[in-house]
C-alpha cells in the first residue's frame, strides 16, 4: 500500500535535493483510515520555507511554513536569544480546488517534529517529520 | 563616515527589519478554501493598523495590539501555537460585508509576523502564513 507513496516521496526528495535546499521528509497520517501521505519541507533548516505534499488520495499540494521560537537559550548578559532549541510553527498547503490543509507543528533543533492538521473537508491528519 | 550614508543605512535596516512598511499574507477560508488578503502596517511595532480584502470583494479595516501568549492561545484553534519566547498579537477587523474578524498572530519578538488565524462571528476560520 505504501510502496507508491515511498516512490513519490523519493521523487519529491530528489527534486528538492537537485534544487540544492536542505530538506526534511515526513508523513501525513489520516486519523480515520490507515493511510498516509508524504510531505517534504524545503529550506528545512530555515525559520520559514516552502512545503510540498502528496496526500494519501493522490492530491498534490504546495504551500509554505513559518515558525516562532519555543524552547530557547538566552545570553545572560544581553538577554538575547542565541539558540532556538525548539520551534513551533504553522504550515498551509494549497491542494486541489478550494482544498486547504493547515498544520500546527513543533520541531526540535535537528528539524524533527510532529503536528496536527485539519482541512477544508473536515478531515484531520497527524504530521510526523 | 559620511553622516548621510549612516542615516540611509539606518533607515534601510529599519525597513528590512520590519519596523516600517507593510507585510502581506494570503488568508485561506478553512470552510470553503477561498483566498483573501491581509495587510499589516508597521509589522515590527507592538500595535498598528491592519486591513484586508475578503474573497467576496469587501474591504476590512482594523487594528492589532500585543497580548500575553497564554491569552492568545485561548482565542485560537489547536493548530495555532504560541510560546512565551515569541510575541503574540490580537487584531479586530470590521468588514464592509458586515463580517467582524478577530485574529491572533504570532511573530518573533521585534520582527514581522510569522503566521496567524482569524475567526468571524459565524465561527469560520481563516489561516495564514506570512
Amino acid at each position: 500500500m505504501f510502496k507508491p507513496l515511498r516512490n513519490s516521496l523519493g521523487i519529491l526528495a530528489l527534486v528538492a535535493l537537485a534544487s540544492g535546499c536542505a530538506t526534511r521528509e515526513g508523513y501525513l497520517y489520516d486519523t480515520k483510515v490507515p493511510r498516509r501521505g508524504a510531505v517534504v519541507f524545503h529550506d528545512a533548516q530555515s525559520t520559514e520555507g516552502s512545503v510540498d505534499a502528496l496526500l494519501a488520495n493522490g492530491e498534490r499540494c504546495t504551500g509554505k511554513f513559518n515558525t516562532i521560537p519555543d524552547q530557547v537559550e538566552i545570553d545572560d548578559e544581553t538577554r538575547q536569544i542565541y539558540r532556538e532549541d525548539s520551534q513551533v510553527g504553522l504550515v498551509i498547503l494549497k491542494c486541489g480546488a478550494q482544498h486547504i490543509v493547515r498544520c500546527g507543528f513543533q520541531r526540535d533543533h535537528a528539524g524533527a517534529g510532529y503536528g496536527r492538521c485539519s482541512d477544508t473537508a473536515g478531515s484531520h491528519f497527524s504530521l510526523y517529520f | 563616515m559620511n553622516p548621510k550614508l549612516v542615516y540611509l543605512t539606518m533607515i534601510g535596516s529599519l525597513l528590512l527589519g520590519g519596523c516600517f512598511g507593510s507585510q502581506q499574507a494570503q488568508m485561506y477560508n478553512m470552510k470553503d478554501g477561498s483566498t483573501s488578503t491581509l495587510v499589516v502596517d508597521n509589522p515590527g511595532a507592538s500595535a498598528g493598523s491592519i486591513s484586508g480584502k475578503l474573497a467576496s470583494g469587501g474591504s476590512c479595516h482594523g487594528s492589532f495590539s500585543t497580548l500575553d501568549p497564554a491569552n492568545a492561545e485561548k482565542l485560537a484553534s489547536p493548530e495555532m501555537m504560541f510560546t512565551d519566547n515569541a510575541t503574540a498579537s490580537v487584531a479586530m477587523l470590521s468588514c464592509e460585508s458586515g463580517k467582524v474578524l478577530r485574529c491572533t498572530l504570532a511573530r518573533r519578538t521585534g520582527e514581522s509576523f510569522s503566521y496567524g488565524e482569524c475567526r468571524d462571528q459565524g465561527g469560520t476560520e481563516y489561516s495564514m502564513v506570512f
